[in-house]
């Protein structure tokens, strides 16, 4: 029995009788064993608060009580009388300028008309809420994502194409490292988000990769957090990009290099 | 009738040993008596490589096999005595290792870092780097090739070995393209092309760097595998038959990279110009590789300033293998780019539009050099004004040279007679002297450019680099303490110690370019048969080596650090022979660098560095 492939089981308590002492007498004679099993056990509970958190944004986002939708109606009307007023003002405002001139900060929002010849992808859907332990998704209302790539059709089809050729994690290390199931676990959880366009259920979970510091996953980790981010914020996502570049040691400088060359 | 028969039979028998003369032995192992390995799928991989080598024409009878429990340490040294015993000279042998690999503490100081590298056989213990049983070590493994290469030595013969392990870089220590422990930089021990004729020539694909791990991951066929066995099997499978192992590898390259990009470096040793279980060809001109495409019509090229490619270089890109370039056309022309360009890389612009993986496997060519600012300024003295008139003329149709009358020139060319020139030094040093017979000479004009490309290289400045590395000389008996300029030291008789430290966060490989007085640049570190992946220091961690000067004058020594692994002796091989007599970096070199800037002008930003003058007197 190797003890190292059973940790997630003995810390999900599904390990039992012979296997179990085999298991626990390992965990005495061997620190690293221990290390391994804090490790994971600290993931877990990362996951945990993770599975919290979106069961919190889930009942935020699916009211089933009659007073809770009661609420959601009054927070809505009120929202909509302050975008009424807002509304009012700024038409005022626009009306009172003199003839010829335009605001700036209104210039600089004027969209330019798209051309009927190039691609128009559809804006992302935004994530639904998902049970992260249960392995399947729970459908939710579609929320807007904030239009992340409104403006920059292009990013959106570069993230699409870039996550469209991820491939589930899966190392065998051909040394003395051991795997470590738990984090290709949760790298490939946010594979599947990356995959389905939900790239803000991803980050969590990637940075909770890069916390472990598991220099055999780093790279991972660091490239699928870049294209979360583009997939949020071009912005954010370049940024990410250009940091992996600025690498010339990093496993996927040269992917980063292609997809900034295609945000260009 | 009956000796018909006999006659018939023997010609049975040629015939058979005809294709009998490939050999191999594959070695998986994959489950363990050691529980703290975990199972791989070697058994697979070694059925992959046996149906890869039967579709190449290995007979069954010739491919023995070990696997798992069989692949116990006492088996496999078996396995190599029987193995030595069937092998008839102009053999073809291959190995393949499939398995578990780790670094142990080096027993015999031949190891740059300090550290083995081993194979676990079935019954092999690691506890760790100084505990353990029954490894199978580069040292003994490197024996045992060095005997089967003796063995296959012969027209034909040729030992291809394929190590699939973590840490499999440089796992065939001593396999005759190493070095002793005493010399370090060191000397050959033996080609390792076999061209002396005592043994095979020796190309090995290992999955991965020394400090690499290599994976085994999920490959398309929806199994597991570990990559370089998958990359091989499946780009030999594919290969055309006019293919080397240098494009065999490249196509392994771009395989691994498919799956895992680079966290994954396979490395290609011994000789690449060889047909694929074939003949010898002859090495290919210096040539650069594509990193990314950028866009349709602009890419990443793998070469930069320290590879000698300008901004506004002309370059032409051919299919893999291509070895004469005037007898096909280009699939593409393309020029280095002013934005972009740094030391290691640069960006070119293309004249169409290439596919990725034409791109990706295109070798590419210089088809004409710029210089950019680069230049330096001549003047003519001879003594005939007729041939000093012609040879203004010749001299200003090389694009690097300038006629300023407004400054001293930096070198002078002499004529006498119309018939001998000599090339100096405004103090009077001659760096060339030659016979003048209406052409400028060859020779003249790579002293030249030799003259510039030192001065460039001197002129290479790192202070802003976030890559600090000490780096000073000291002569060991004196235990005088080091110093980064003026040691003084005795040609051929004193030993210089070159210290070198790395003294940022980063992990760092460096290289070490010796400027000599007449102004020709060579790589000293690493040596010949060392690899750059060796030459790696951790953040605090320092190294030593031992040099000797067999010339008189000031050498100034360059080091330059870098992330990476950065071969400046070859772009492809990492411990390739050199071409044609002459080193790959040489040529590149060959018509690159002209500077007029002050001294420590270029200030490294990819790349970090320092330098050490060494002043060699009699």
């Amino acid at each position: 029995m190797n003890a190292y492939d059973y940790i997630e089981d003995y810390l999900n308590e599904e390990l039992s009788g012979a296997a179990l002492g085999v298991f626990e007498h390992a965990l005495q004679n061997d620190p690293e064993l221990r290390q391994a099993v804090e490790r994971h056990r600290d993931m877990l509970g990362r996951l945990h608060t993770l599975r919290l958190r979106e069961q919190v944004k889930k009942n935020l986002v699916s009211p089933r009580s009659g007073a809770a939708m009661l609420a959601v109606v009054n927070r809505r009307f009120l929202a909509a009388a302050a975008a009424s007023v807002l509304l009012a003002a700024a038409t005022y405002f626009w009306l009172t300028l003199p003839p010829g001139t335009e605001s700036p900060a209104v210039a600089d929002h004027i969209a330019t008309p798209p051309d009927s010849s190039s691609v128009q992808p559809a804006p992302l859907a935004e994530e639904s809420p998902v049970q992260i332990d249960s392995g399947q998704q729970t459908p939710a209302q579609p929320r807007s994502n904030g239009a992340a790539h409104a403006d920059d059709p292009g990013a959106r089809i570069a993230f699409v194409e870039a996550v469209r050729g991820l491939e589930k994690i899966d190392y065998i290390v051909m040394g003395e490292t051991r795997k470590d199931s738990l984090l290709e676990s949760t790298l490939n959880k946010a594979i599947h988000f990356l995959k389905t366009e939900k790239p803000s259920s991803a980050i969590p979970l990637l940075e909770s990769v890069l916390a472990q510091n598991n220099t055999l996953y780093q790279d991972d980790a660091e490239w699928l957090l870049s294209l979360a981010k583009l997939g949020r914020d071009t912005k954010a996502g370049k940024a990410a990009l250009e940091a992996i570049v600025q690498n010339p040691a990093h496993g996927y400088r040269r992917r980063a290099i292609s997809l900034l060359g295609k945000l260009e | 009738m009956p000796i018909f028969i006999v006659w018939a039979l023997l010609c049975i028998s040629t015939a058979l040993n005809a294709q009998s003369r490939k050999h191999a032995l594959l070695i998986g192992v994959g489950r363990f008596t050691s529980p703290e390995f975990s199972t791989l799928q070697s058994e697979q991989g070694v059925q992959l490589m046996c149906a890869t080598l039967l579709a190449k024409g290995f007979m069954q009878e010739n491919i023995s096999t070990l696997i798992d429990a069989n692949a116990t340490r006492e088996n496999i040294d078996r396995a190599f005595a029987r193995l030595e015993g069937q092998i008839s000279p102009g053999d073809v042998v291959l190995l393949h290792f499939y398995g578990h690999g780790v670094q142990v503490d080096d027993d015999n100081r031949d190891e740059a870092d300090k550290l083995d590298e081993a194979f676990v056989p079935y019954d092999g213990r690691f506890a760790d780097s100084r505990h353990h049983q029954q490894l199978l070590r580069d040292d003994d493994l490197g024996q045992y090739i060095d005997r089967l290469r003796a063995r296959a030595a012969g027209a034909g013969g040729q030992v291809c070995v394929v190590l699939d392990a973590c840490h499999s870089g440089s796992g065939l220590r001593s396999a005759g393209t190493y070095a002793t422990a005493t010399s370090n930089p060191p000397r050959l021990t033996r080609d390792p092309t076999g061209d002396a004729g005592s043994s095979a020539p020796l190309v090995v694909f290992y999955s991965s760097m020394p400090h690499q791990s290599s994976l085994e991951t999920v490959v398309e066929t929806g199994k597991r595998s570990a990559l370089l066995t998958w990359a091989f099997c499946k780009s030999l499978g594919s290969l055309r038959p006019d293919a080397t192992y240098r494009s065999l590898y490249e196509q392994v390259c771009l395989r691994i990279m498919e799956k895992v990009e680079q966290k994954q470096t396979p490395l290609l040793e011994g000789v690449p110009d060889y047909l694929v279980f074939g003949e010898r060809l002859n090495s290919p001109p210096p040539y650069f590789r594509v990193l990314t495409l950028l866009g349709s019509k602009a890419l990443v090229l793998q070469g930069g300033l320290l590879h000698g490619l300008q901004a506004g270089t002309e370059l032409m890109f051919f299919p893999p293998d291509t070895r004469d370039t005037s007898r096909i056309s280009p699939i593409a022309y393309g020029a280095v780019a002013d934005k972009g360009l740094g030391f290691l890389e640069c960006t070119v612009q293309l004249d169409r539009t290439l596919t990725e993986s034409d791109a990706l496997h295109s070798w590419v060519f210089v088809r004409a050099q710029r210089y950019g600012t680069y230049s330096v300024s001549v003047a003519v003295d001879a003594d005939d004004p007729a041939t000093g008139e012609i040879l203004r003329r010749q001299l200003s149709e090389v694009p690097s040279l300038v006629f300023d009358s407004a400054s001293p020139p930096e070198l002078l060319l002499r004529s006498r007679r119309g018939r001998k020139l000599a090339l100096q030094t405004p103090d009077g040093e001659e760096l060339w002297n030659g016979g003048y017979a209406g052409t400028l000479p060859p020779d003249l004009r790579r002293t030249i450019d030799n003259f510039l490309q030192a001065r460039f290289l001197r002129s290479l400045a790192f202070d802003g680099s976030p890559y600090r590395i000490g780096f000073s000389a000291g002569i060991p008996a004196s235990g005088s303490p080091a110093t980064p300029v003026g040691l003084s030291v005795r040609r051929n008789k004193e030993v210089t110690l070159l210290h070198v430290e790395n003294l940022s966060p980063f992990v760092l490989y460096y290289t070490v370019l010796d400027i000599d007085a007449r102004h020709a640049v060579s790589v000293l570190i690493p040596g010949a048969g060392w690899s750059p992946t060796e030459f790696r220091l951790k953040p605090g961690e320092k190294r030593e080596h031992r040099v000797t000067f067999d010339a008189p004058g000031r050498e100034v020594l360059k080091l330059i650090a870098t992330l990476t692994p950065v071969d400046l002796r070859d772009v492809v091989a990492s411990r390739g022979e050199a071409y044609e007599g002459k080193h790959f970096f040489e040529q590149l070199f060959a018509r690159s660098y002209r500077s007029r800037g002050p001294v420590g002008m270029h200030v490294g930003n990819e790349v970090g560095g320092a330098t050490v003058i060494v002043d060699v007197v009699e």
